[in-house]
């Protein structure tokens, strides 16, 4: 096809240049020359008119031939400008078409310009001469002597241009020329002259050499439009079904390519980046001389304008940097800097869409062309680049969207399966297949699936995936797989369908998950559940849980049997509320303190008894112990488990225990208060004496004559007081043997030793008891009951005396000792008797006596009253001589103390 | 009967008791002195008077028994009536042992305390007396020049005139000068009197 194209081409331009020269040759035979001369004036005006009437007779003697002159008036006056003149211009056109000119004769400058205007309309052919010129001119170049020919562009500038050269061959000064004339003719020449004769001469004789030229620029072109097209074909084809990670290595090689063809330095491709998601960053920059560049971080910032056309989907192509207009200053600047020349830049986008990215070939060598072919070349190219890198983000997209799904399920331990509704067989990932019991290659059809599963769940199973199919819900079911010989496993999966456009459905995709733990601690938790309400019930303790975030609270019915709550009233916290409100005054307020103490994180668990006001049921005692399972982070309790437990009995067996060993202690004090019969009897006497020995003195002095009634009042006041102190006597006693309530108060046991020496003063002494204190000073009160802690003294003091009651009068020492130990208070019994025959700790059992009248009660008791003080009795033998007893007590405010 | 003579000391830790019980004696006649403590009566007793002692047997300072044993160690021999809050035959019987005129519970009543006062008194003269009267005994034995005392111990012993004679180597007439001086030195008629003073004065065993 081309090499047809090329012979037709030949063929027309030879017989172009004959047509061409034939009639030239020709045109030397005559006709009358035609002169038109230009009057930019109207008719008759007269300094013109003996103007053109000379010239008119010169040129006719000279030129000897007849000559049809034709004289337009312009009255250029009349148009405005340009376009008023067009109806003449048309009207002359019209006229001189038919009847062309051989020369144009202007009058003056305005009708100079005026034929220069519109030389290519009316008269192309035509030569044109001032008529200001040397007259002489105009018959020599009607004899065919040209003037030059004027170049079509320079006649635009509608400035009559002359040929200097010429100027000086017919000796016309250029002042003599209308204004604004440039003069630029060139010199006729023998080739001038004889142009076309020559150029039919050459032509022919070069006919075959430009036959084969044109042929060989022909193919020449031809070829590398050929190389340009396969290029981009190639280029094309590799980008088809490129592989992402490849894409941007072929374009690379495809900027290479094109670079190496069309003979550019530079070719860069601008994508928008995660990092500068405004612009457009250069990420392939291709030079020709060092090859493939990283990017850097260049963006388009600076190529605002550039930028700007490419965003409005324009290509930009300047052949230099000087073309591009004002508003790109700041662009031809960055341009500059880089050395660039010339450059092509294009938008790549996809479809109708905006530009994904910028495509531009640069050179610094050398200023180069655009052609439009060219252009629309790389358009291609830039599309295919465009399409690539479409491609490659969203196989990325996809890629990371696979890869995030992967993670996810692997992290939730899920197995991702499709179900094709269409083949109905299965995809699953390697987890699933595992789930499952599937092998990994193995095909999964419905039927290897439903082997898998328990059969007794399968009618589920398929039921749940058949509704999502059928009503397009999502499914969910739980199942056992039957995995053959292993434990049972438990799979929770889910599922969602999916339709094609005809909303037919076309694939459920889900994933499954273990739930095996999970079930297993479901049933662990059923089974101690279950524990628990068997437990409780056994022992009769109602349970209770109390949630304070949610908020709510859960009493089993052993709870309101216990506390009387009405079934049939509402859940909740009304269940404590009614707790509360049957608590017994009393105690009311020691419980809701215990409370508030396990709320506010003082106390970790709460174990208490009291009496509660059972509505039908009277008074019980209740034992109460709860825990706190969760706080708060300002360690207020959140959630509280506790157990209530009706201790009435117990309770009323203890109080009766205590009564009975209440009396015991009385009858044990009384008992020992009978053996300081000799100490009674002395602090009793001695009051008794002092009034009767008093009364008598005074009786004898009022028989006397006259009597000292004097001496007898104070007698009487001494008598009177004498028989106080009888009174307290009484009264102390009577306060010891009395069976009082224990009162806790703190206590000096100094004191108390001393009360009770005192008390027995006269039974030591009658038994010749020397008692050797060593009480210890600032000793700390002790809490306890002063009564009890008497009698406590009281027996230790009498026994030890007892001990010694067989020794020599200097062996008869008692050592009586109070010290403050490791912060408990102490007090130590010695004595020099014949020491403890026995294991201590029958001593203190009860019945167990070495005295013949004894009930063996004595150290028994005193034992419990002081392990009732949180305290300790002890016995041990006496370095030397005699046992020591000990007794320890926790010093009041101690946490010790009860 | 009349009052006898002497100081009645009464000796009790309770002053109460004490005041009651001097206000007693002293409104019945006595000359009555009263002590709280141990010291205070030590300080004040003369033994060359006459007194008794009403003492109180259980006292924190000193027990009274304690107390009678110590004044007869220091050889003061004054009767003591002892006072007691409460009945004990045993202490009661040590306390008569070891020399005490009577032993009264209290509350005491005038009709017992007032006798065993007048007794205590009694007790305390007739001691001084035979006290008075041996110390008499004792200057006039200083009397006898040693021959005499030589010659009185054999008398005492019963010797006759002859054996003393043939047992010191010298005359009858010796003796019997000797004797008639002895009888008149120490103030004696009879030979029995001789012999019971020379026991009072605890010679011839």
């Amino acid at each position: 096809m081309t090499t047809n194209n090329s012979i037709t081409r030949c063929f027309r331009v030879c017989i172009g240049l004959l047509f061409f020269t034939i009639p030239t040759l020709c045109a030397q035979a005559a006709s009358p020359k035609r002169v038109l001369i230009l009057n930019p004036f109207a008719r008759d005006v007269e300094p013109f008119n003996a103007a053109v009437s000379s010239f008119r007779a010169v040129l006719v003697r000279e030129l000897g031939e007849p000559v049809d002159f034709h004289e337009i008036p312009l009255e250029l006056a009349r148009f405005t400008g340009p376009e008023g003149e067009s109806p003449l211009v048309a009207f002359l056109e019209e006229r001189l078409t038919s009847q062309p000119v051989d020369l144009v004769v202007p009058i003056n400058g305005a009708g100079m310009q005026f034929a220069a205007r519109h030389r290519s309309r009316l008269f192309p052919e035509a030569q044109i001469l001032a008529a200001a010129a040397e007259p002489r001119m105009a018959p020599r170049i009607l004899r065919g002597e040209k003037t030059g020919q004027i170049p079509p562009q320079i006649l635009d500038a509608a400035v009559p241009i002359n040929d200097r050269r010429e100027l000086r061959r017919w000796n016309i000064s250029e002042a003599t020329l209308p204004p604004g004339s440039i003069t630029q003719f060139l010199q006729p020449s023998f080739w001038e002259h004889h142009r076309w004769q020559v150029i039919g001469v050459i032509s022919f004789g070069l006919l075959p050499v430009a036959l084969i030229t044109g042929l060989m620029a022909n193919r020449n072109k031809q070829r590398r439009s050929e190389a340009e097209a396969t290029m981009i074909a190639d280029i094309s084809s590799k980008f088809v079904n490129l592989p992402a990670d490849q894409v941007d290595h072929e374009i690379f090689d495809a900027q290479r390519r094109i670079c190496e063809l069309i003979e550019v330095d530079l070719s860069a491709l601008w994508q928008r980046t995660e990092r500068h998601p405004g612009s457009f960053t250069a990420t392939h920059l291709y030079s020709l001389e060092h090859g493939p560049q990283l990017a850097g971080e260049r963006t388009d910032d600076d190529f605002p304008w550039v930028r700007q056309e490419i965003l409005a989907g324009r290509v930009v192509a300047h052949r230099s940097l000087a073309d591009m207009p004002a508003a790109a200053s700041k662009d031809r600047e960055a341009g500059r800097k880089l050395g660039i020349k010339s450059h092509l830049t294009l938008p790549l986008s996809i479809g109708g869409q905006s530009p994904i990215g910028i495509l531009g070939f640069n050179t610094t060598r050398r200023e180069r062309d655009w052609p439009d072919a060219l252009i629309k070349r790389l358009q291609t190219v830039a599309q295919i680049f465009a399409n690539a890198l479409a491609r490659k983000l969203a196989d990325q997209s996809l890629r990371e969207s696979e890869l995030r799904l992967g993670l996810a399920a692997d992290s939730a331990g899920a197995g991702l399966w499709e179900l094709n509704w269409v083949t109905r067989k299965f995809w699953a990932n390697e987890r699933a297949r595992a789930m499952f019991g599937f092998s990994p290659d193995e095909v999964i059809g419905l039927e290897r699936f439903q082997a898998s599963i328990h059969p007794g769940d399968w009618d589920r199973v398929w039921v749940a995936i058949d509704r999502s199919v059928r009503s397009a819900v999502p499914v969910e079911v739980e199942c056992r797989i039957h995995s053959g010989d292993g434990p049972v496993q438990w799979i929770i999966s889910r599922g969602r369908p999916f339709f094609n456009t005809a909303g037919e459905p076309e694939r459920i995709l889900g994933l499954s998950m273990d739930v095996t733990g999970r079930k297993r601690s479901e049933a662990a938790l059923q089974a101690s559940e279950a524990r628990l309400a068997t437990g409780t019930e056994l022992v009769g303790l109602g349970y209770y849980e109390v949630d304070n975030a949610a908020p709510f609270s859960f009493v089993d019915e052993r709870f309101e049997e216990i506390c009387g709550i009405p079934a049939g009233r509402q859940e909740g916290l009304q269940a404590l509320q009614f707790w509360i409100d049957h608590l017994h005054p009393d105690d009311r307020h020691m419980v809701l303190g215990e409370r508030e103490k396990l709320h506010d994180g003082t106390a970790q668990q709460l174990s208490i008894e009291y009496r509660y006001q059972h509505p039908s049921g009277g008074q019980k005692w209740i034992h109460h112990l709860a825990r706190v399972v969760e706080r708060d982070a300002n360690q207020r309790s959140v959630r509280i488990f506790g157990v209530l437990r009706d201790i009435t009995e117990q309770k009323r067996a203890e109080l009766e225990a205590q009564e009975l060993r209440d009396n015991l202690t009385h009858l044990s004090r009384v008992t020992t208060l009978g053996a300081l019969s000799s100490s009674l009897a002395h602090e009793l006497n001695q009051p008794l004496g002092v009034i009767l020995s008093n009364a008598q003195a005074a009786q004898e002095l009022l028989a006397q004559d006259p009597p000292d009634l004097a001496e007898v009042r104070d007698i009487l006041d001494d008598i009177v007081t004498a028989d106080r102190r009888a009174g307290e006597v009484i009264e102390r006693l009577r306060a010891l043997i009395k069976r009082g309530q224990v009162s806790l108060q703190a206590v000096p046991l100094n004191q108390i030793i001393e009360d009770v020496l005192h008390l027995i003063r006269v039974d030591l002494i009658r038994r010749g008891v020397t008692v050797v204190p060593e009480l210890a000073a600032d000793l700390p009160h002790v809490e306890g009951d002063r009564v009890q802690l008497q009698q406590v003294v009281l027996n230790l003091l009498l026994n030890a005396a007892d001990a010694m009651a067989t020794n020599g009068p200097e062996a008869r020492r008692l050592h009586l000792q109070t010290v403050l130990h490791e912060g408990r208070v102490r007090a130590s019994v010695r004595d020099e008797g014949p020491g403890l025959a026995e294991d201590p700790e029958r001593l203190f059992q009860p019945f167990y006596t070495t005295k013949d009248q004894g009930l063996g009660l004595g150290l028994a008791i005193c034992w419990s009253i002081v392990a009732a003080h949180q305290g300790r009795l002890w016995a041990e033998p006496n370095a030397g001589r005699g046992a020591v007893f000990h007794f320890e007590l926790p010093a009041a405010g101690s946490p010790d103390s009860p | 009967m009349s009052t006898p003579s002497g100081i009645v000391h009464v000796l009790d830790d309770e002053p109460e008791i004490v005041k009651a019980l001097v206000r007693l004696l002293r409104a019945k006649g006595f000359d009555v002195r009263g002590f709280t403590s141990v010291r205070d009566f030590l300080e004040a007793y003369r033994p060359e008077e006459t007194a008794c002692l009403v003492l109180d047997v259980a006292m924190p300072e000193l027990d009274g028994l304690t107390l009678q044993r110590r004044l007869t160690h220091q050889g003061i021999l004054i009767p003591i009536v002892f006072l007691t809050g409460h009945g004990d035959i045993p202490m009661s019987v040590r306390a008569i042992k070891a020399g005490a005129t009577d032993f009264l519970t209290k509350p005491v009543d005038k009709t017992l305390l007032l006798p065993a006062v007048i007794a205590a008194l009694q007790v305390a003269e007739s001691r001084h007396r035979t006290i008075v009267e041996t110390a008499d005994l004792a200057a006039r034995l200083a009397r006898l020049t040693p021959r005499e005392r030589e010659v009185m111990e054999h008398v005492v012993s019963g010797q006759l005139n002859k054996q003393i004679a043939a047992d010191l180597g010298t005359g009858e007439q010796n003796i019997k000068l000797h004797r008639m001086h002895i009888m008149k030195k120490m103030g004696v008629e009879s030979l029995a009197d001789l012999v019971r003073a020379a026991e009072r004065l605890g010679l011839g065993k």
